[in-house]
C-alpha cells in the first residue's frame, strides 16, 4: 500500500483553538500557551499515513478491494454517486500526544492537557488535509476530480464499517488498530474515503447542518464546513 | 532557444499501446512504434528527443514483474531515439518512483538512489548523451535521483521538478529553493515540467532565473487534462502553446518542450515560434549568493541580507536532560527546543549531538530526519566528524552548513566532497595543527589555504563561510578586537559571508548575556552576518533587532518598534489589585487563573484571621461558580475554565499546607470512567477536575472499563454517584448496560452521564438521572443530585 506520512510545518492555530474551545480571535487567553502546545504536540507527534485507490460501482455501492466492500449508509453513497473510483485513507499522529495530554491532567495541569489534546486533533486533520490534497493532484493528472473527503460514523455512515475499511488499506502497517467498538487506536486517527469522478461538478462538502448532533459545541453556523 | 520533444504517453495511446502494458517495454516489443512516434517529433523541429524510460527504473518496472529489463529496455530505447534522426541528441529519461522517501515515505535514501544510479548508468551505457529526471514531486527523491546519476556518469544532468497550484511542490518546496538547492549539487540544467500549465511555469522560471545561473528549461503540459467519455483530452492546441515561447525566452529560458497532453503539432507551432526569435540576449549573472534551504525555507546570508540568527541550543553539552533523552534514544526535547528557537526568531539551527557513549551517527541521522519534517528553519550540522556529517547531509532534504572544517588537509579530503554532492555550504575556521592562530593575519593565511583547497574540490565561492574565531576574554583581553579585526580583513579581502559562536567571548566572566549583546553588536558593525547565538536569550534578540534596523533591513522600523513594544511573554505580573479586600483579590486571582497568586493570597487570608471555611465558600467557591455561570452563556472559554481551577487546586494545596488540621469536608464521592468499549476520556478528564475543583472526592477509573469493575470498587468505597460516558455510538450499549447493572446491584445509586453523543433523551431511556452537557453543568448537576432525596425504587 502506498504511504504518506506528512510533515508538521504550518499546523493551523485557529482549528487547533476551534478544538480546544477558544474562539479565533477576541480572548484575551495566552498566546504563548497556544503556541507551545502546538510546538509540544508537534514534537510528541508521529505521523503516518497510508491509502490505496480502488474502483468503485456506484450502483452498488461497492469498493472493489480485496475483500469488496458494499458501502453502507444513503448519504456516502450519495455523494459517491458519480465516483468511478476511490481512495480509501487512514492518518494517525501517533500515541504518544495523547498520553502527554492525560499525564497533563493528572498532575493538575488541565488547560496544558486540554490544549495539547487540542493540538493533536489539529496535527490528525493536517495530515489527512496533505494526504488528501496529494491525492487530489494525482487524480488531476488523469484528468479526475475528487469528491470531499468522507469518513465512516458521519451522517448515517455507520461507524462500525470502519474496521473494513482499515483492512482494505492494511491501516495495521501504520500502526492504526480498530476496537471491537469501531474505535480507532491511537485515539488521534481518522479514516476516510476520497471519491475520484470524471466530472467536475463535485458533491458539496459535508456540513454541521446536515449532522444530527444539534447541540454540539463545534457546529459551525453558518455551516463553513463539518464539525470535527 | 533549444527544442526538446513532447509527450510519449500522449502519443502511444494514439497508437494503441495504452492499456495494461508496459509503456516502457514497448521499446524492446515495439520499436517501430516508438521510433516513428520519436521521428514525428524530430521532423516537428525537436532537437533534443527523450527515450521512452520514463517508468524504467526497477523499483517502477517492478509493478510489471520486469525489474531485470532496466538494461535491455535502456539499450533500445536509446536505440529507438537514435533513429529519429542523425541530428538529434538524446536525452535519457528518468521518471519518479511513486513513492516517497523516508521520513515522508518508507523509502530509504540509500534504496530510491540505487535504483536511479541503476537506470542512469543504463541510460548512459546505450549512448545517451545527457539525462533528464524529471516530473518529481518532492525534493528529496530529486536529490537522491541527482546524486545516483552524478554518480553513474559524467554525462550533463538535466533536473526537472513539478509543481503545484500554489506553485510549490506537493511537499512544499518552491522553485527558488530547488534551484538554488540542485545547482549547488551541480545539476546542470534546471527546470521544471508538467505541473498545471504553461502560465504557472513561467512564474517558476522567473523565480528561479533570479537564484541561479544554470541554464534553464521548462516543458509544460498541455494545460490540465479533462477526460472525455473513456479518452483525456488536454485543453491547449498548439497555437495556445507557442506564444509561451516568446515569454520563456524573454525569463531567460534555454530550453523548452512539452509535457503531458503535448503532440507533434505543438512542437511545430514551438519550433515556428522559437525560429519567429531575435537572437538572445545573455542572461545577466546571478550575483554568487549564500543561501541555505529546508524543505520549504530559503535563508540569505551575507552581504546585502539582513543578518541571519543561528540557534545554538541543539547541543547537549552542560545540559542534562537532553543529554539523558539523546542517550535513551528520545528527541522530544530536541524537537522542543527546534521549534522554541524559531519560535523565538531563529533563522537555522545548529545541531549537536555530542553526547559520549552514543553512536553518533546513528543519532545525527534520527535528528536530522525529524527535524526535516517539522522545522523551517534551515539546519547547522555541528560536528567535525566526516562520518557524521555524511549521515546528516545526505538525509537533509535541503542545503545546510556543515560546521566546520579546519585547515587540516585529511579533514577538508573528507569534507569537501560530501558538501559538494550533497549541496551543503561549509564553515570554514581557521584553525590548523600546533597552537591557536593569535593574529588576525595569521587567520587570513589560514583560511587563504582552506579556501584554495575548498575551490580545488569544485566548490563555489557562495559555498564557503568564514568564522573569525571567537576566544574568551577572560583570558586574553586582546582577543576580542583581534576577532573584530579578522572580520574587517574578511569583508575586504575575501567576499563570503561570515559566522561566528558568540557566547564564547564571555566565558568565565559575570554578566555574560550584556556582554555577549555588546559584542555582537560590534561584530554586526564590522560584518558579521549569522552569529550562532542563543535565541530564547532577550537580550540577544533586541540586539538582533538593533541591527536590523541600524543596518538597513528594518523599512519604517517596524519590527524594530514591534519588538520593544511586546510585552516580554515571560511571566505576566499579575493582574490582581492588591487595594481590594482580601477575598476579593482571592476571587480575582481564580478567574484569572493565577496559580501562583491564589496560593500566595491563602496566606494573607490565614493572618487576616479569616476562616477556611469563609476563604473556601467566599472567594474560591463564589469565583469558580462565577467562572462557570459566565461559560454557560459563552463570556469565558474552556481553557480558561480549566485555568480557573488549576488555581483553585493550587490554594486549596495551600490552605492544606497551611492547616494541616483543616476539616476537609467533601460535598461527596464521584466515581467517574468511559465506559467499556470506550477509549475517548478528555472529556471525562475535565468533568472530573471540575469536580474536584467543586469540593468532591473523585475517584477517576480512567477509561474502557468493564462494569464489574464500577460495580467492584463501589462495594470497596462509598460512592455517592457514578459518572458514566461514551462519546461514539458504539459504546452507547455499554453505557446502557453499565447503568441497568448498577442500579441492579445498588438500587439507591445516583447515576450522571454525559459524552457527545449521549442526549437528555437517551439519558433517562436507560434511567440515568441526570445528564450533564459539559463539565460546568456537570458540577451543577452533582450538586442537584446530592441535595435531591436519594432515588427511591
Ligand atoms: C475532535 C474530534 C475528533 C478528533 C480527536 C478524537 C479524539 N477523541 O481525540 C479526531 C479528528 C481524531 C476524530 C476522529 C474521529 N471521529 Co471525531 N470528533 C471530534 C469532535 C469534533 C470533538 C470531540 C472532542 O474532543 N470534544 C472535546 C471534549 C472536551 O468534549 P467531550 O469529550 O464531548 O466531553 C464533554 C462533554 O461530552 C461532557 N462529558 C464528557 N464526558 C463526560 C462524563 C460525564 C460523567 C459527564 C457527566 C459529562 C461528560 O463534558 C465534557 C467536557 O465539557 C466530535 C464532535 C463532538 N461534538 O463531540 C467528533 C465525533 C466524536 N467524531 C466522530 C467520528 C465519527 C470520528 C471518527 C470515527 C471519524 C473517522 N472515521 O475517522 C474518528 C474516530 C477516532 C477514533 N479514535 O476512534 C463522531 C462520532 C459519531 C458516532 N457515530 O459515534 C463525532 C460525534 C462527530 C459527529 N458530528 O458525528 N474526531
Amino acid at each position: 500500500m502506498p504511504v504518506f506520512h506528512g510533515t508538521l510545518f504550518q499546523i493551523n492555530r485557529s482549528e487547533m483553538m476551534r478544538y480546544a474551545g477558544l474562539p479565533p480571535k477576541g480572548s484575551d487567553f495566552p498566546e504563548a500557551l497556544i503556541r507551545e502546545s502546538i510546538e509540544e504536540a508537534s514534537a510528541l507527534a508521529s505521523p503516518r499515513g497510508i491509502w490505496q485507490l480502488l474502483p468503485y460501482d456506484a450502483q452498488t455501492g461497492t469498493l472493489f478491494g480485496d475483500p469488496p466492500l458494499c458501502l453502507e449508509g444513503r448519504q456516502i453513497r450519495k455523494h459517491l454517486s458519480h465516483s468511478v473510483s476511490a481512495a480509501v485513507l487512514a492518518v494517525t499522529a501517533g500515541p504518544d500526544i495523547e498520553q502527554a495530554s492525560t499525564d497533563y491532567f493528572h498532575s493538575g495541569l488541565y488547560a496544558k492537557g486540554l490544549l495539547l489534546d487540542a493540538a493533536a486533533t489539529a496535527i490528525t486533520e493536517h495530515l489527512a488535509d496533505q494526504l488528501d490534497r496529494y491525492i487530489q493532484a494525482s487524480a488531476r493528472r488523469t484528468g479526475r476530480h475528487t469528491a470531499w473527503r468522507y469518513s465512516p460514523g458521519y451522517g448515517d455512515w455507520p461507524v462500525t464499517q470502519q474496521q473494513a475499511l482499515c483492512r482494505l488499506i492494511h491501516a495495521e502497517e501504520i500502526g492504526i488498530s480498530v476496537t471491537d467498538h469501531s474505535m480507532l487506536l491511537p485515539r488521534k486517527s481518522v479514516t476516510a474515503i476520497i471519491g475520484l469522478s470524471p466530472c467536475s461538478e463535485a458533491p458539496k462538502p459535508q456540513q454541521c447542518t446536515q449532522c444530527h448532533l444539534i447541540s454540539c459545541p463545534f457546529r459551525i453556523r453558518p455551516a463553513r464546513h463539518f464539525s470535527r | 532557444m533549444h527544442l526538446f520533444d513532447g509527450a510519449m504517453g500522449t502519443m502511444l495511446q494514439k497508437y494503441g499501446l495504452a492499456g495494461s502494458e508496459c509503456p516502457d517495454y514497448c521499446n524492446v516489443s515495439h520499436p517501430d512504434i516508438v521510433q516513428r512516434i520519436h521521428r514525428e517529433y524530430a521532423e516537428a523541429g525537436s532537437e533534443y528527443i527523450t527515450t521512452n524510460t520514463f517508468g524504467a527504473s526497477p523499483l517502477k518496472l517492478a509493478d510489471y514483474g520486469l525489474e531485470d529489463q532496466v538494461e535491455a529496455i535502456a539499450q533500445a530505447a536509446v536505440r529507438n531515439a537514435r533513429a529519429a534522426s542523425p541530428h538529434i541528441r538524446v536525452a535519457g529519461d528518468i521518471g519518479p518512483t511513486g513513492q516517497f522517501i523516508r521520513p515522508l515515505g518508507d523509502l530509504s535514501f540509500d534504496e530510491a538512489a540505487s535504483n536511479f544510479y541503476r537506470l542512469a548508468k543504463a541510460l548512459a551505457d546505450a549512448g545517451a548523451d545527457c539525462l533528464i529526471i524529471e516530473t518529481i514531486i518532492d525534493i528529496q527523491e530529486m536529490r537522491a535521483a541527482l546524486t545516483a546519476a552524478k554518480a553513474a556518469c559524467s554525462l550533463p544532468v538535466i533536473c526537472q521538478m513539478s509543481y503545484s497550484e500554489d506553485g510549490r511542490t506537493i511537499t512544499g518546496t518552491d522553485p527558488a529553493a530547488a534551484a538554488i538547492l540542485l545547482d549547488a549539487m551541480g545539476a546542470d540544467v534546471i527546470g521544471a515540467n508538467c505541473s498545471v500549465g504553461p502560465d504557472k511555469l513561467l512564474e517558476a522560471a522567473k523565480q528561479m532565473a533570479r537564484v541561479t545561473d544554470k541554464p534553464l528549461i521548462i516543458q509544460p503540459n498541455a494545460g490540465m487534462p479533462v477526460l472525455d467519455g473513456n479518452t483525456t483530452r488536454f485543453p491547449l492546441a498548439p497555437e495556445d502553446m507557442a506564444p509561451y515561447i516568446a515569454r520563456f525566452a524573454e525569463a531567460g529560458v534555454t530550453f523548452a518542450g512539452g509535457c503531458c497532453g503535448t503532440t507533434p503539432a505543438h512542437i511545430r507551432a514551438m519550433r515556428e515560434a522559437m525560429d519567429r526569435l531575435p537572437a538572445p540576449e545573455p542572461r545577466p549573472a546571478v550575483e554568487p549568493l549564500t543561501a541555505f534551504t529546508s524543505r520549504t525555507r530559503t535563508v540569505f546570508v551575507g552581504p546585502g541580507h539582513a543578518p541571519v540568527m543561528i540557534g545554538e541550543r541543539i547541543n547537549p553539552t552542560g545540559r542534562k536532560k537532553m543529554r539523558e533523552e539523546i542517550q535513551s534514544g528520545s528527541f522530544v526535547s530536541v524537537k522542543k527546543e527546534a521549534l522554541a528557537q524559531v519560535a523565538a526568531g531563529a533563522d537555522m539551527l545548529d545541531v549537536n549531538m555530542g553526547v559520549p557513549g552514543i553512536d553518533q551517527s546513528a543519532a545525527m541521522e534520527k535528528v536530522v530526519m525529524e527535524l526535516s519534517m517539522l522545522c523551517p528553519a534551515p539546519l547547522s550540522i555541528d560536528s567535525t566528524d566526516p562520518a557524521v556529517l555524511e549521515k546528516a547531509v545526505k538525509i537533509y532534504p535541503g542545503r545546510p552548513l556543515i560546521n566546520s572544517v579546519s585547515a587540516d588537509p585529511a579533514l577538508m579530503e573528507k569534507v569537501f566532497p560530501l558538501a559538494r554532492k550533497y549541496g551543503a555550504a561549509v564553515l570554514c575556521l581557521p584553525l590548523a595543527k600546533g597552537g591557536l592562530p593569535k593574529t588576525a593575519e595569521e587567520r587570513i593565511a589560514l583560511i587563504r589555504q582552506i579556501l584554495e583547497t575548498a575551490r580545488s574540490f569544485g566548490l563555489r565561492r557562495q559555498d564557503l563561510l568564514l568564522d573569525p574565531l571567537v576566544l574568551t576574554a577572560a583570558s586574553d583581553q586582546k582577543a576580542p578586537s583581534e576577532t573584530l579585526r579578522t572580520l574587517r580583513l574578511y569583508r575586504e579581502q575575501f567576499h563570503c559571508p561570515t559566522v561566528m559562536g558568540t557566547s564564547n567571548v564571555s566565558f568565565g566572566l559575570p554578566g555574560r548575556p550584556q556582554l555577549n549583546a555588546a559584542f555582537l553588536s560590534m561584530a554586526f558593525a564590522c560584518g558579521m552576518d549569522a552569529p550562532i547565538i542563543n535565541p530564547l536569550d532577550e537580550t540577544m534578540q533586541r540586539t538582533f533587532a538593533e541591527a536590523r534596523l541600524l543596518l538597513g533591513f528594518d523599512a519604517g522600523a517596524r519590527q524594530y518598534i514591534a519588538s520593544v513594544s511586546e510585552t516580554p511573554a515571560a511571566v505576566p505580573s499579575s493582574s490582581v489589585s492588591s487595594d481590594k479586600p482580601v477575598l476579593e483579590q482571592i476571587r480575582d486571582a481564580i478567574r484569572n487563573g493565577e496559580k501562583e497568586e491564589a496560593a500566595r493570597l491563602m496566606n494573607d487570608a490565614i493572618q487576616e484571621k479569616m476562616s477556611p471555611d469563609r476563604i473556601i465558600k467566599e472567594g474560591l467557591t463564589a469565583a469558580m461558580t462565577e467562572v462557570g455561570d459566565a461559560y454557560g452563556i459563552g463570556k469565558v472559554y474552556l481553557p480558561q475554565v480549566m485555568m480557573a481551577a488549576e488555581a483553585m487546586q493550587s490554594a486549596f494545596s495551600e490552605l492544606k499546607v497551611l492547616l494541616p488540621s483543616m476539616k476537609n469536608d467533601s460535598k461527596g464521592t464521584a466515581l467517574l470512567c468511559t465506559v467499556q468499549g470506550d477509549i475517548h476520556d478528555l472529556g471525562k478528564n475535565i468533568v472530573a477536575a471540575l469536580l474536584e475543583n467543586s469540593g468532591y472526592r473523585v475517584i477517576d477509573l480512567g477509561k474502557d472499563v468493564a462494569p464489574e469493575a464500577i460495580l467492584a470498587e463501589a462495594k470497596r468505597t462509598h460512592v455517592d454517584f457514578f459518572g458514566l460516558c461514551s462519546l461514539m455510538t458504539t459504546t452507547l450499549p455499554e453505557l446502557k448496560k453499565t447503568a441497568a447493572l448498577l442500579r441492579e446491584h445498588i438500587p439507591a445509586c445516583r447515576i450522571m452521564v454525559g459524552g457527545a453523543v449521549v442526549t437528555p433523551e437517551y439519558a433517562r431511556e436507560i434511567g440515568a438521572d441526570a445528564y450533564a452537557k459539559d463539565g460546568v453543568d456537570a458540577v451543577r448537576k452533582a450538586d442537584q443530585l446530592m441535595t435531591a432525596d436519594p432515588v427511591s425504587e
